[in-house]
């Protein structure tokens, strides 16, 4: 079986299976030389963003053991080489600098995860050591069968890397030929050549620099950072089960061990969590995420145990859940003398900023705000909506408005049709919603002007007038512009508000 | 047949207890205000002289048109409400974009101030009923509102508990339709009243009459000596700005109260005392009281 991929010079083979590399088929083949070949080659056309997506998907999973995890992509013919426009998925780093011990040391936890991967149908090859390029080097060409032989002893790099071909130090494969043409195809002869002397060998400074910061990174001269798939996180807690979970309950009691843990990470560090994230990792290699936002930092296990409540039937089990990873997205400072005067000081507006982030947890944060009072004179702009949990405050000096102003005002301005006993007065009556309506009694016009350095020359200023129909209910409506002696350019009637 | 005042008042006792127990209620908290509406007719009619805070309200419109009117009364419910605290105001977003958002400035107006509300927008009676309880159940607001969409009389009754237990009070302002079956401790229905002008101050009695005679007026202006209910400037189409719109008339029907009277008034909510006035029958906007009497005295 192969994949194929579609280019300039037709149909390539860009990834084939076991069986078909036995009968001679090469990643980069024409397909018809591959059909040669071998006659009986299934083809499948490659999908790269899928491959992507899954690896993406696979770095997640691999969350369960170590916080830093990142994707890494093969090198591609730019300069960097490894980044997204790279050849495609390459494999999974992860720093697990802390966290081998829990699964039995570094063995168990790489039995651990080639075990898993294999039962989702993933064959995984690892490798480990004390630089990120030397252990991709190890996974990608190490011939050892056993995990033993695949991890290098603290400071072993240089000895146990030695015989891997040049190709290991992810190097752009014309970088490779070159080093193959002047004779060094083994790392090891790459590494005992002298700097000044490697530099002189190639035509440009640029390979010869690409070809020193490789090796470089290889040996842990130079720093290569895993950029971990997640930020850095605040706080964490995680629990792996050795049976799959499949019910929602005994998801919220794992919930609960893992908040009261988190809980005093954050105390420890003086801090309250402003967002979270339950990541529970399925069985065949799916993650499901929950995000919870606090309008207000907070580490209060039950508060932040019932945002999550209501949504944890969002969690599909599937075939089972073997991880749940809570980790704290975001943190503020919280320190427990502010928690503890809080409390006293306004227990009411407190009580309200839970009831918001439940709210805003189940609904969604858009749907739930409080109007603050905003400088302008446009009646739709003298308000702005903020989120419910910011407390507005009170306007300290609330200009008294001549005019009444409705309490209910419509989103957008609807067009009526109205006549005006004078041109410049108020309606005598008018249709609004295919009712006609007599005007009992009015008040205005209030004129307000457009604010032109907001709108420019299409500005178009409004006569604002409160009015009453016969049967007492009081609309406020404006028209748009002015009636003109000749006739010619009609105003517009708008219904804005209602009164009572 | 008759029966003795006596037994009247021993059957009137034992029915009001009977009322007074049926909702199963905590003891109030000591020194928790009362919610009175200010017009004596109101509170009278009310169980308590007043609503009850830990109940829930319904308010509904006679007509469809009468939406704004019952977002008015609504709001002059709240603002005589004699807590402070921020008020939970959940709408539907169908019925947001029908009869619009509430309006900060026009809320102060009806001495509401607008940064007590929280709003909130629903999609469906039943994310209605649970952000409704949420709000009464944490016990911090001052009140809780529903507005647009019916609520089953389960969801009324879940309510109506709720409030019973933390104080918090609930109101619905039910959609346009035919009434659903409501666990409501109370049930109002809230229509528009044509209003007729008057002006700001009372003109100074004995100075005369004519000046009512431009519009329709009710009887108390037209007697000897009745001009003191002076209405100059009724005609006038474009007025000084804010009069006549500092006041809202309101018919007000009170459909169900347990133990209390329903019943049925024409009431004015006066913008700047933040008050209930009763209107009298034929739509006049002064006390009745004071002019009758002066006419009796004159005729």
């Amino acid at each position: 079986m192969a994949l194929l991929e579609g280019g300039a010079k037709g149909l390539r083979v860009t990834a084939l299976n076991a069986a078909a590399a036995e009968k001679g088929v090469r990643p980069g083949q024409a397909l018809t030389d591959a059909r040669a070949i071998c006659p009986g080659l299934l083809t499948f056309p490659a999908d790269p963003e899928g491959d992507r997506a899954a690896l993406l998907g696979l770095a997640r999973w691999c969350d369960r053991y170590s916080p830093y995890v990142a994707p890494v992509f093969s090198p591609g013919s730019g300069p960097e080489g490894n980044g997204p426009e790279g050849n495609g998925p390459a494999g999974i780093a992860l720093d697990i600098t802390g966290c081998a011990h829990l699964f039995g040391g570094e063995a168990g936890l790489m039995r651990d995860a080639v075990r898993r991967l294999r039962r989702i149908g993933f064959s995984a090859h690892p490798g480990l050591a004390d630089t990120p390029g030397a252990a991709a080097a190890i996974a990608g060409w190490s011939g050892a069968r056993d995990i033993a032989g695949r991890i290098l002893p603290e400071g072993g790099i240089a000895a146990g890397t030695a015989l891997l071909p040049v190709e290991a130090l992810r190097l752009s494969p014309e970088t490779c030929l070159l080093l193959g043409r002047l004779g060094l195809k083994r790392i090891g002869e790459v590494a005992a050549v002298p700097r000044s002397a490697l530099a002189r060998r190639f035509r440009s400074a640029e390979i010869a620099g690409d070809v020193q910061r490789r090796l470089d990174q290889f040996s842990g001269a130079e720093a290569e950072p895993i950029e971990p798939l997640r930020p850095q996180v605040a706080c964490r807690a995680h629990l792996n089960f050795a049976e799959p979970l499949i019910d929602a309950l005994a998801i919220g009691d794992v919930l609960d061990h893992l908040l009261v843990k988190v809980a005093c990470g954050l105390e420890a560090e003086g801090k309250g969590a402003r967002a979270l994230t339950l990541n529970a990792c399925r069985t065949d290699g799916t993650v499901v995420g929950l995000e919870v936002r606090l309008s207000r930092p907070s580490r209060s296990v039950s508060h932040i145990r019932r945002l999550f409540a209501d949504r944890l039937e969002q969690i599909d089990p599937g075939y089972g859940i073997d991880a749940l990873i809570l980790s704290v997205d975001a943190a503020q400072e919280l320190s427990y003398a502010a928690e503890t005067l809080e409390r006293s000081l306004d227990r009411q507006a407190e009580g309200v900023a839970i009831l918001v982030d439940r709210l805003m947890n189940r609904l969604g944060p858009e749907r739930i705000w409080r109007a603050a009072p905003v400088e302008s004179h446009i009646p739709e702009r003298a308000e702005r909506f903020v989120p419910a949990a910011a407390a507005v405050a009170a306007e300290a000096a609330s200009p008294r408005r001549a005019a009444p102003r409705p309490f209910r005002l419509l989103e957008e301005p609807e067009e009526i049709t109205a006549t005006a006993e004078v041109p410049d007065g108020p309606p005598r009556q008018f249709v609004w919603r295919r009712v006609n309506r007599r005007v009992a009694r009015a008040t205005g016009p209030e004129r307000i002007a457009p604010e032109w350095w907001r709108l420019g020359e299409a500005a178009i200023e409004r006569d604002y007038y409160a009015v009453e129909d016969t049967e007492g209910r009081r609309y406020w409506l404006f028209r748009a512009g002015h009636y003109r002696a000749d006739g010619k350019a009609m105003p517009r009637w708008f219904m804005h508000g209602l009164f009572a | 047949m008759t029966l003795a005042a006596s037994t009247v008042s021993q059957l009137r006792k034992a029915i009001e207890a009977v009322e007074r127990r049926s909702p199963p209620r905590a003891a109030p908290d000591v020194g928790e205000p009362e919610w009175f509406l200010g017009a004596r007719a109101l509170d009278g009619a009310l169980p308590e002289g007043g609503l009850s805070r830990r109940a829930l309200h319904d308010v509904s419109v006679a007509s469809p048109g009468d939406g704004a009117a019952a977002t008015g009364f609504l709001l002059a419910l709240l603002a005589r409400f004699p807590r402070d605290g921020d008020v939970l105001w959940c709408q539907s977003a169908m019925n947001r974009r029908e009869y619009g958002g509430l309006y900060g400035p026009g809320l102060e107006g009806f001495g509401f101030p607008a940064e007590r509300l929280v709003q909130v927008s629903v999609r469906s009676g039943k994310e209605l009923a649970w952000a409704m309880e949420e709000g009464v159940r944490s016990a911090s607001l001052a009140a809780v509102v529903g507005e647009g969409l019916a609520l089953d009389f389960t969801a009324t009754r879940r309510l109506s508990l709720a409030s019973t237990e933390t104080a918090v009070p609930c109101l619905i302002l039910a959609p346009p339709g035919p009434m659903a079956a409501s666990a409501a401790m109370t049930r109002w229905r809230v229509s528009t009243v044509p209003q007729f002008p008057t002006t700001p101050t009372p003109a100074p009695p004995h100075k005369g009459e004519g000046k009512a005679a431009d519009i329709p007026l009710p009887l108390v202006g037209r007697g000897r000596g009745g001009g003191s209910v002076s209405k100059g400037g009724g005609g006038d189409m474009t007025q000084s700005y804010a009069t006549g719109f500092e006041r809202t008339a309101f018919h007000l029907e009170l459909l169900r109260c347990r133990g209390g009277r329903p019943g049925s008034w024409r009431m004015a909510w006066d913008h700047e005392t933040h008050s209930f006035h009763p209107l009298s029958p034929a739509g006049d906007r002064e006390f009745p009281s004071q002019p009758a009497l002066s006419r009796r005295k004159a005729g």
